[in-house]
């Protein structure tokens, strides 16, 4: 006992600092997701948690279509509509109910919102599972959610309520960011959860095909070749693959289980589904119309609304500038017309007030900045491109460099003056180009049948710069390269990169070949909103 | 529930919290049930085994010791002494033998063989003869530990060596004592029993000192054991896919990760009985550092070498019927040949009996008579070894040649490694095939070996564990580190702590395990 009492503050200094040490390496350790990553949809309930209590009117659950798909401050800014977005990848319906159990804590929402994607989600992705799990508090929801994804793996149970256990292996992909973050695990989110996408992929499918192709899987049969009402032959992948239309008992239960929730605490509930175009053999997350008339049976049978903006809404969805992925996931452009649609809708049918605040006005001052920068990454016409950037852009660093062949920069002479740019390229083609564009003053340019190369420092920022053309004649090639990062697509053709010079960062680059095509590399420009949104949540934080 | 859980942490808290909070004499009852319910968590009918063996032992060891309190009391009833009391003593020795210790010895020797062996012969019969017998064997928790201490204890009261313990309850905790039950070390009751019945004070310094170990012991199994185990069971399960240097690295790396496997369980258990005050022996004392492999053995598994020793070596060496072989060979051959007899026989037998008993498959009747052939020889000709170090010129005092010595000793257990990590005989021809088959040194730097379970960061961890293990093992043959650590300063002691405490934390290969790559992007 003496002894006790001689070392009893030292025992408890000693745990003490040790707690505080395994909280500081845990924060290190948990990887750091946020809404503006963009490899995965995740990170969302930790900047729900650090907004103002009773100050959100809709919550929006489901998987990463939901997220993709719905973005909340263009609710809030057509029709005062202020809602958080949870959507997760692949978040199971189990996880919606946890963390829903968890959100209605803090919140108290009129209208719960949730896709119905969820239904056929069958595969187990224990990610998934974590991206939901670990951002929820210590309590019984994390608890119980545990439990559930662990049904088979009692002896890890304890991972998913200590993240650090879970997590200790990162120690060999540890970066910067992770020490950084360390004490920034919850941000304030000007996006409420919105993941902005200014990426387009076309689709090579229609509606048609995909319900035709569905049909077909679910009488089993082999596909080997379809004609398509376009006259294009194609061959797709002759595959036999179950198609599942039926919800199984466990998602439909769960669901029950969400709709009593929301009768408890008088919460409307609506059930969407945000457009999903995608092979059916490959994709099980292909929204047929089987899946539809699914669906609606559900709902009618357990009286919950159901809304389908595929085959409902009548929305006038552009598969080649409206996706990010090819049809499965909805960019910026896509997400807006669903946004709008939504809107109008909710507006329509409940009773939502147009309630507007000033964290909200300040989050959308915010908001309309980056989708500004993403409606850039996504404009493809050069002529608009230009337009925008002599309009919205003057401030910032433009570097141009040319890759040119036989065609030479003569159909873009004309459009480049808006921003100051004197060079005639009538005179002579397959030469090298380069030209910097600096606060709306063309600072340097050269137009030459040799290579070209020009060095400089960014004027705000300090940051160097390399611009590097060669023409035809001295094989063509180009390089833009800001603080040593190369930038440039280098495809033939012209090369624009903008540089946002106050903050450092890289908003675009951009190729546009002899046809008039732009050419983005996808990770580049993911890499670039991703940075620019980060940059704007802390500045904001 | 295993050393390496969470739940053996929580479990060890509570109890030492109920040891210290209840009355001194009363102590021990704690523990009994604590080591009873830590054996019920491995199942209740390998507990009701455990509990029934431990029955028949001790009553067995009643029965001796009532005999012998009988010819004790007949002795002095009649009052003799010399020639007539040796035989009175030895008639009832020889009704001990032959009614109790005999039976009981079988019977525990029995059911040890048939958890280890019956499975094996079903296997046989049915290959064999095509006899489909399938039955279930439970296989009680350390039972090979158990059973070797049961055996020396009553082998150890049979020969007065030892007294019995009279509280049943008391015997019990002696073989169900938890931290010792599973791997051991194997334990001799009587010095047990002195330790755990002893009146422990609350030592505030002991019961840190007892954490302070479980570290070290945590560290070496979790960091090192565990990680070295991707890489060798990578390699021994895919023999056929890999030559040359790859084999041998995994057979040095096997040496490594047995041994921190082994010895930082045995720093665990030593760790977690040290917090209740009681001293368990040490099972490991730095073998590699041994300058042969007869001292690398009195370094590695003690206590088993110990009980190798004390029951089958001796017994076997002083036998009768020995005596009478050793007499005849001399009478035969000379007094040379009857020296070599006298070397050879117990010593092969105890490496045999040693073979079998870490393993069921004949690749471990090799490896005992591996090593019996290399200690019998070492000690064989040892006279000429000198002779010819005389010739060569070398300075066998000299430290150069004790390091070429451990390093020798080292390949030596290497080479034991290549018999039994493989599995099976089979597979160590196979590895052994492989391994000379070509040479191969790009594997260190054409990245094969860091996609084989273990990267380039791994092997960087796994090589400077090694070197800590070792300056931490040079540290403790000169004194006790924990002591050196504790006359530091605060801020360095915690530091220490910290640091060691969150290595295995961060370093550790448990747990489910997270791999970025895991997400499956798209469709959902």
């Amino acid at each position: 006992m003496k002894e006790i009492k001689e070392n009893g503050l030292k025992i408890i200094i000693f745990f003490l600092v040790g707690f505080i040490l395994f909280e500081s390496f845990s924060n290190i350790f948990v990887p750091k997701r946020f809404s503006y990553n963009k490899v995965y949809d995740a990170g969302k309930f930790k900047g729900y948690e650090r907004e103002k209590s009773n100050d959100i009117d809709v919550l929006i659950c489901g998987t990463s279509h939901a997220s993709h798909g719905i973005l909340p401050m263009e609710l809030y800014e057509k029709y005062g509509i202020r809602s958080y977005n949870l959507g997760t990848s692949w978040q199971p319906i189990e996880a919606t109910y946890y963390m829903l159990l968890e959100a209605l804590h803090k919140q108290n929402p009129k209208i719960i919102i949730i896709d119905v994607s969820a239904l056929y989600l069958t595969d187990y992705n224990e990610a998934a599972w974590n991206f939901v799990l670990d951002d929820l508090p210590f309590g019984g929801n994390k608890f119980k959610l545990e439990e559930c994804m662990r049904h088979t793996d009692q002896e890890n149970m304890h991972e998913g309520l200590i993240p650090f256990l879970k997590y200790h292996d990162r120690w060999k992909e540890l970066k910067e960011e992770d020490f950084r973050d360390m004490l920034h695990i919850s941000r304030h989110d000007y996006n409420k959860g919105g993941h902005i996408s200014s990426i387009t992929v076309k689709s090579n499918l229609s509606v048609e095909v995909m319900n035709a192709i569905a049909d077909e899987l679910q009488q089993n049969i082999e596909i080997s070749e379809w004609e398509y009402k376009e006259g294009k032959d194609y061959k797709v992948p002759s595959k036999e693959m179950p198609y599942a239309v039926d919800v199984t008992e466990e998602k439909i239960e769960w669901l029950q289980k969400i709709k009593e929730l929301c009768d408890e605490k008088n919460i409307q509930c609506l059930l969407v589904k945000v457009p999903v175009l995608a092979w059916p053999q490959l994709y099980s997350s292909a929204w047929s119309e089987a899946k539809y008339h699914t669906v609606k049976e559900i709902s009618d049978k357990y009286d919950i609304v159901y809304y389908d903006f595929l085959y409902e809404a009548g929305l006038n969805l552009d598969y080649d500038r409206d996706s990010h992925d090819g049809g499965m996931h909805l960019n910026l452009s896509g997400a807006q017309k669903v946004s709008e649609n939504l809107g109008k809708y909710l507006k329509e049918h409940y009773e939502l007030p147009d309630e507007r605040n000033e964290q909200w006005d300040r989050d959308l001052i915010i908001y309309k900045d980056v989708r500004n920068v993403a409606q850039l990454q996504l404009e493809q016409d050069f002529s608009k491109y230009i337009d925008f950037l002599s309009n919205n852009y003057k401030d910032k660093t433009i570097l141009i460099t040319a890759s040119l062949d036989y065609m030479g920069l003569k159909d873009y002479g004309e459009t480049l003056r808006k921003l100051g740019i004197k060079a005639d390229f009538n005179s002579q083609f397959h030469d090298a180009y380069v030209a910097v564009v600096e606060g709306g003053v063309v600072k340097y340019e050269a137009l030459s049948g040799d290579k070209l190369s020009y060095e400089g420092v960014c004027d705000i920022s300090r940051e160097k710069y390399r611009l590097y053309s060669s023409g035809w004649r001295t094989s063509a090639g180009a390089t833009i390269t800001i603080a040593n990062r190369e930038l440039a697509n280098s495809f033939r053709g012209l090369n624009i990169v903008v540089y946002d010079n106050r903050k450092n960062l890289v908003l675009d680059s951009v190729c546009y070949d002899e046809q008039n095509n732009a050419i983005r590399n996808g990770d580049l420009i993911d890499s670039f909103m991703e940075g620019y949104e980060r940059y704007m949540v802390e500045m904001e934080d | 529930m295993t050393y390496l859980s969470i739940l053996f942490i929580i479990f060890v808290t509570i109890t030492t919290l109920f040891y210290y909070i209840f009355p001194k004499r009363i102590r021990w009852y704690i523990l009994l049930i604590a080591s009873a319910w830590f054996y019920w968590c491995a199942g209740y009918d390998k507990l009701l085994i455990v509990i029934m063996t431990s029955l028949v032992i001790w009553l067995a060891s009643r029965a001796i010791s009532r005999q012998y309190k009988k010819a004790e009391q007949e002795i002095a009833e009649q009052g003799i002494g010399g020639k007539e009391k040796a035989a009175l003593l030895g008639k009832y020795k020889r009704k001990c033998r032959k009614f109790i210790l005999i039976p009981t010895l079988c019977f525990l020797v029995g059911v040890l063989a048939y958890c280890k062996f019956a499975l094996m012969l079903a296997d046989v019969l049915w290959q064999i003869f095509s006899l489909d017998i399938s039955f279930e064997v439970i296989v009680p928790l350390g039972i090979s530990y158990y059973t070797f201490s049961s055996v020396g204890y009553l082998l150890d009261v049979y020969w007065k060596k030892a007294e019995h313990i009279g509280n049943y309850f008391k015997f019990a905790l002696c073989v169900l004592y938890f931290p010792q039950i599973v791997q051991g070390p194997i334990a001799r009751y009587n010095r047990l029993e002195k330790e755990l019945f002893q009146e422990h004070p609350f030592d505030f310094k002991q019961i840190c000192f007892g954490m302070q170990l479980m570290l070290y012991g945590y560290a070496k199994k979790m960091i090192l054991a565990d990680r070295l185990s991707l890489y060798t069971s990578k390699v021994f399960g895919n023999l056929q896919c890999y030559e040359g240097l790859v084999i041998l690295i995994a057979v040095i790396a096997s040496a490594f990760q047995i041994y921190m496997d082994f010895s930082g369980c045995m720093d665990i258990v030593r760790g977690a009985s040290q917090i209740f005050g009681v001293t368990l022996e040490h099972n490991f004392m730095h073998p590699f550092f041994s300058t042969s492999t007869a001292e690398f053995w009195r370094r590695w598994h003690i206590t088993l070498g110990i009980w190798f020793k004390d029951y089958v070596y001796m017994p076997v060496a002083v036998s009768k019927w020995l005596i009478k072989l050793i007499t005849k060979t001399r009478n035969l051959f000379g007094k040379e040949a009857a020296k070599v007899v006298n070397i050879i026989i117990p010593l092969l037998i105890v490496w045999l009996l040693t073979g079998i008993w870490h393993g069921t498959g004949w690749n471990y009747v090799v490896w005992g008579l591996y090593y019996g052939t290399i200690i019998i020889c070492s000690t064989l000709f040892m006279g000429q070894y000198k002779k010819l170090a005389k010739l060569l010129h070398i300075d066998m005092t000299k430290k150069s040649y004790q390091r070429f010595q451990m390093v020798r000793t080292f390949l030596v257990f290497a080479g034991g490694r290549l018999i039994a990590a493989p599995g099976t005989l089979t597979n160590t021809w196979i590895a052994i095939k492989q391994m000379f088959s070509g040479f191969n040194p790009w594997v260190f730097w054409d990245g094969t070996l860091y996609s084989m379970g273990l990267d380039y960061k791994d092997w960087c961890v796994v090589i400077i564990g090694l070197l800590l293990v070792r300056r931490i093992s040079i540290f403790q043959e000169r004194g006790s580190v924990r002591e050196a650590i504790a006359r530091r300063n605060i801020v360095l002691r915690w530091i220490i702590y910290y640091a060691a405490f969150f290595a295995i934390l961060i370093f550790g290969i448990y747990g489910s395990g997270y791999n970025a790559s895991d997400f499956i992007y798209g469709n959902f």
